[in-house]
């Protein structure tokens, strides 16, 4: 039952492309993953006579869920149809409720592809096609999975490579597309950047280092307690508990912390190989490009370099204290990145000087704008502002005290509460402060420099070109203080950034300088 | 681009602070939007003063608090009520010019947004029931950024129609995908 869908786009002089299916190496997939399933099962079968129902329940359910994923896999498999025409990608899925889905190919700003390990034993790779739509990642394109040389081919072809005007090779007319050179033949890329293992502590310097093994812990005893096992009882069936009161509270707490130390860092040099394992950030002819990293789950991100807007320069307070950032690319078909490791992040955590080397050269700039931008700071009266606000969370802190000594009558509130008040009062200025001094602004020859953040300081270069429209805003407080938020919107990265309570003229004259014409003409010098 | 009338380019301008200078757009909104926005208020400050007013009658041993929440809710209502849709109505102004769409909008807190008409995506007018009842309409301009988006609120319904219509015009004229 091959799908025969009407070829719109093509002229009727062309021979209508062929729809394909994903390969068929995903049977196999399922399968072992169907195996996989099992294995639970039959641990519950073989603790059925054992004293543990809920164990039991609870692996039956496991295996349950992978049964039914793997099965529904296979339907997605099996109901899934893709083809690229000259002018559009297109993707149909299911035969009841069938959903067909086609991108223009002149949309297309990225191209990934993902391995998982086994994706990876049989050869395969998942292809997420992304355009410049900012609706969210809903939109893209997801082919899990095809081969890896087709994934290197869909690349090729749908990136860059300029071809004929049509899209198609010249020499190829009426056939199907792929005709594209031989992928990995590309012997003329720039190599930017590539892995040093020197930059492994850098990645260790991040919250998560010591949060994830907190949360880890909290998670297995959330588990462990849920199947109803608990952990007073195994504590007391072993020697723990004796060997625990034989310590000081001193050691004892001196050992937990060691632990979670040595967990956290061990966990995140582990997250570090595994991400960024082979990592190469190289220019590829015909403007793309492209970062590959991963050694259990391969990744393979290209980048369409004309939509390429700027970059992005992350500073998590621990990883500057240290002199190292964190480099991400703004470009249409990259959203907002969640923390981590997104899409558009070109290089793992490294040395500041290293950081800005590869934003220079991924900008084809002499040096990185964001680092010789002389950054013009903000007006006394943002301070202001953000000390006020200081004071209002400590004065709300203070309060909350206050009504907690009312209300609990009898009963005073501890000593100690109180004095924490001085604490949160010194964090609080200290945060104010640290935030203040983040807040600054350049206007480049090419690029819009904006810089903000007190825990996570980000500087962002935004090319002047990228710029497509203005939004200044101004609360009551800004307005009594002469500042004024102003926000350059962009199709790229975040949609946004902000020149944060700058002074209301400068930020004016900023915008107003960054892309002539646009905001200038409704500025007046009254 | 004047396909579009002028229905008060000669209304007075709020006075602006001094420090800002971006001059204010060219229109005021339909007058009756101060109608709507003070429905809209009203029924906000009804829908909270209620759910206190209930969390009061519910919550026993809270009740003297939620007593004095309720009073102030009823007080910050009614202020809200008078004195919101009127101030929006000094603040929130429009323009459209050749080459980009300029709006004025909030009430303490002001906020200019202009985009390129060249950057434009889609131009819709919306109509909530309360709208309809008023015989006014909203128009939504949208860009390729996720947060680029300019809305003129409480337009006259024949008026929103004719701009939606020459702001798609006007859009169409320029190629590419406005990226």
């Amino acid at each position: 039952m091959t799908p025969t869908g009407a070829a719109t786009d093509a002229p009727p002089t062309t021979v209508e492309v062929p729809w394909q299916r994903l390969d068929a190496r995903m049977i196999a997939v399922d399968g072992v993953r169907l195996a996989g399933a099992l294995v639970p099962l039959a641990i519950a079968v073989l603790l059925r006579n054992a004293d543990a129902t809920a164990v039991v329940s609870t692996l039956r359910t496991l295996a349950f869920i992978g049964v039914a994923s793997a099965l529904h896999d296979l339907w997605r498999w099996s109901t899934t149809w893709y083809r690229v025409t000259e002018a559009r990608v297109e993707v149909r899925t299911g035969v009841v409720s069938r959903r067909h889905r086609s991108m223009p190919r002149d949309r297309v700003r990225r191209v990934d592809a993902t391995a998982k390990l086994l994706h990876r034993a049989f050869g395969l790779a998942v292809v997420t096609i992304a355009s410049g739509e900012q609706s969210g990642a809903t939109d893209d394109l997801k082919l899990d999975a095809v081969t890896t040389g087709r994934a290197g081919e869909l690349r090729h072809l749908l990136l860059g490579t300029p071809v004929a005007p049509g899209g198609l090779p010249a020499d190829a007319p009426g056939r199907s597309t792929w005709v594209e050179p031989a992928p990995g033949a590309a012997e003329d890329e720039t190599v930017l950047a590539s892995l040093r293992w020197g930059w492994a502590p850098y990645s260790v310097l991040s919250v998560w280092t010591l949060l994830l093994p907190a949360v880890a812990v909290t998670a297995v005893l959330q588990a462990l307690s849920a199947i109803g096992v608990s952990v007073e009882e195994v504590a007391e069936d072993d020697r723990i508990v004796d060997r625990a009161r034989e310590l000081s509270p001193a050691v004892a707490v001196a050992l937990v912390v060691v632990t979670i130390v040595v967990v956290g860092v061990a966990g995140a040099l582990l997250r570090f190989v595994e991400t960024w394992w082979g990592y190469r950030l190289v220019r590829e002819p015909g403007g793309r490009l492209r970062i590959r990293r991963g050694l259990l789950t391969s990744r393979s991100i290209s980048l369409d370099e004309s939509r390429l807007r700027g970059v992005e320069l992350t500073e998590p307070v621990l990883l500057r204290t240290a002199g190292g950032a964190r480099l991400h690319a703004v470009t249409t078909g990259v959203g907002e990145g969640a923390g981590g490791e997104s899409a558009g992040t070109l290089l793992p955590a490294a040395p500041i000087g290293e950081v800005d080397r590869v934003a220079a050269a991924v900008l084809h700039e002499q040096r990185a704008p964001t680092d010789h931008a002389d950054l013009r700071p903000h007006p006394p009266a943002a301070l202001r502002r953000r000390l006020s606000r200081a004071a209002l969370v400590v004065g709300a802190v203070a309060l909350g005290l206050v009504a907690a000594e009312v209300g609990t009558t009898g009963r005073s509130v501890t000593p100690g509460a109180w004095a924490s008040i001085p604490l949160v009062a010194a964090g609080a200025i200290a945060y104010a402060r640290a935030s203040y001094r983040s807040l600054g602004h350049a206007l480049e020859r090419r690029y819009l420099v904006v810089r903000r953040g007190a825990l996570v300081r980000r500087t962002v270069a935004l090319r002047r070109t990228g710029i497509i429209g203005w939004t200044v805003r101004s609360t009551l407080f800004q307005r009594r203080l002469g500042l004024a938020t102003v926000v350059a919107t962009t199709a790229a990265g975040r949609g946004a950034y902000a020149l944060v309570d700058v002074d209301a003229r400068e930020g004016l004259q900023v915008a107003g300088d960054a892309v002539p014409g646009l905001l200038d003409p409704f500025i007046t010098d009254a | 681009m004047h396909a579009v009338p002028h229905p008060d380019a000669d209304s007075p301008a709020p006075p602006d602070a001094p420090t800002l200078r971006l001059r204010p757009p060219r229109h005021q909104v339909d007058r009756r939007a101060i109608s709507l926005w003070s429905v809209r208020a009203a029924l906000t400050a009804v829908g909270v003063v209620a759910g206190l007013a209930l969390l009061a009658a519910v919550v026993e041993p809270a009740r003297t608090w939620l007593s004095l929440a309720v009073m102030a809710a009823v007080v910050g209502g009614a202020v809200y009520v008078v004195a919101m849709p009127r101030i929006r109505y000094r603040v929130h102004r429009w323009e459209v010019t050749d080459v980009a769409v300029y709006a004025r909008s909030g009430w303490l807190t002001h906020e200019w947004r202009v985009a390129p008409l060249s950057r434009v995506q889609t131009v819709d007018a919306r109509r909530s029931p309360l709208d309809q009842a008023f015989g006014l309409s909203s128009v939504r301009i949208t860009t390729a950024s996720a947060s680029g988006d300019v809305a003129i609120e409480g337009l006259d319904h024949r008026l929103a129609a004719d701009l939606v219509e020459s702001l798609t015009a006007a859009t169409q004229a320029t190629p590419g995908d406005a990226t």
